[in-house]
């Protein structure tokens, strides 16, 4: 091999793409020669230098640099907001919106009372739905309350029992019977007899005093 | 190959995110290639900005038949470089270091200790005084051969030359570039 076959075959030999026979000839003449010798050195060392070497990273506000510089400058089309309106994160922001709004228009149809099944002309009027949605809103407020002085009652009923039979004894056999109105409660005799304690019950439950229980009680 | 061709279309279709993709993925490699030029921080940011607006205003001109976009996107780049380079009419390569001494960004530097890191910057010193003293001719060769990992056909392709001119430049550029780091090595460091 000569000098020249050497040099012209260099780069491949140190990118390692020769075929055996050729490489086996580069690394016998580079043993004889020294100059080639040289070369193989000197090609190997700047190879292995550059490999070795770090990339260097932009810096991190280069690239939203070039985004303001480039994409930036270009306002967006229709399509392409409605496009990037219906791509994830937003899609989910669209579902959510879309729930809200099916859930809004359900609770006012239901408020208003509007038969979607057969709408009149007046459920498209908002005064009627006003109205009605005022008119539920009583009735709702209504039983809320009626049932809130439901609850009250029993259970004042059952807290003055419980006082009953923890003060002066539970009467034998308990109270037989009680009919929970608003104003107005009929004991059992059982423990009519008990006068300061039915006393004390009636006035809790606003009945009055023992001039009035002498019909009220039977 | 294919990602790239159709990252492309939805860039001329209007695509901002598409384009905000194909920049993440190239601009590393545009400011490397930059950066090996002409070797100061602060010119390859500007050259990279240059070079990518560029490429968003030609993307058109882009032909998938005639080979990937990477490579297109060299050849754009070198072109950029090289009247970069008449314009300054002077070679940047030759500019001083010091140019960088206040910004540094190494891909370990995170976590990378303080040793590490003088060491890594003393390399990357080191290899671009030493591809300052090649001519463009072969330092664009070996940056593309040996930086920038490019095939010699994909380096032929960028530059516009016979694969036979490549490898007879990578040839010398090597040979040249180990000389000058021989040198600086035993402490002869160029004027």
């Amino acid at each position: 091999m000569t000098h020249a076959e050497f040099a012209s075959l260099l780069t491949d030999y140190v990118d390692g793409t020769l075929v055996s026979a050729e490489g086996a000839a580069c690394e016998q003449h580079a043993a004889a020669c020294e100059s080639c010798r040289t070369m193989l050195a000197d090609a190997r060392l700047a190879v292995e230098v550059c490999r070795a070497a770090q990339d260097v990273t932009p810096a991190p506000w280069l690239l939203p640099r070039i985004l303001r510089a480039t994409a930036g400058a270009r306002q967006p089309s229709l399509a392409m907001r409605v496009a990037a309106w219906s791509r994830p994160p937003y899609g989910l922001r669209v579902a959510y919106s879309a729930a809200m709004a099916l859930f809004s228009l359900s609770f006012v149809l239901y408020v208003a009372k509007v038969n979607v099944r057969a709408v009149k002309l007046s459920d498209l009027n908002p005064k009627t739905w006003i109205y009605r949605a005022d008119r539920h809103g009583h009735i709702l407020a209504g039983r809320a309350q009626r049932f809130y002085e439901d609850l009250r009652f029993v259970y004042e009923v059952q807290s003055l029992l419980r006082e009953l039979g923890q003060g002066k004894g539970t009467p034998a056999g308990g109270p037989s019977k009680i009919q929970g109105e608003r104003g107005s409660l009929r004991l059992a005799p059982s423990i009519s007899g008990d006068g300061a304690l039915a006393d004390a019950l009636y006035r809790r439950l606003g009945i009055g005093g023992s001039g009035e229980r002498q019909g009220g009680v039977t | 190959m294919e990602a790239d061709r159709e990252l492309t279309a939805r860039c001329l279709a209007g695509d901002d995110e598409a384009w905000e993709r194909l920049l993440k993925t190239y601009s590393g490699k545009v400011y490397n290639l930059c950066y090996r030029f002409t070797g100061s921080t602060s010119t390859a940011e500007e050259l990279t900005q240059e070079i990518f607006v560029k490429i968003f205003q030609t993307l058109a001109s882009f032909d998938p038949a005639q080979g990937p976009f990477g490579v297109w996107l060299h050849r754009v780049t070198r072109n950029h470089l090289v009247d970069h380079y008449r314009r300054t009419s002077r070679d940047r390569a030759t500019v001083s270091l010091d140019d960088d001494a206040g910004i540094i960004h190494p891909r370990a530097a995170p976590s990378a200790g303080p040793a590490t890191r003088v060491e890594s910057r003393e390399r990357r010193e080191l290899i671009q005084a030493a591809l300052a003293e090649l001519s463009p001719d072969m330092r664009e060769v070996v940056i593309l051969r040996d930086l920038q990992d490019l095939d010699y056909a994909e380096i032929a392709q960028v530059l516009g030359l016979p694969a036979g001119t490549v490898k007879s430049r990578l040839n010398r550029g090597r040979m040249e570039l180990g000389r000058a780091l021989k040198r600086m090595l035993k402490g002869e460091m160029p004027e």
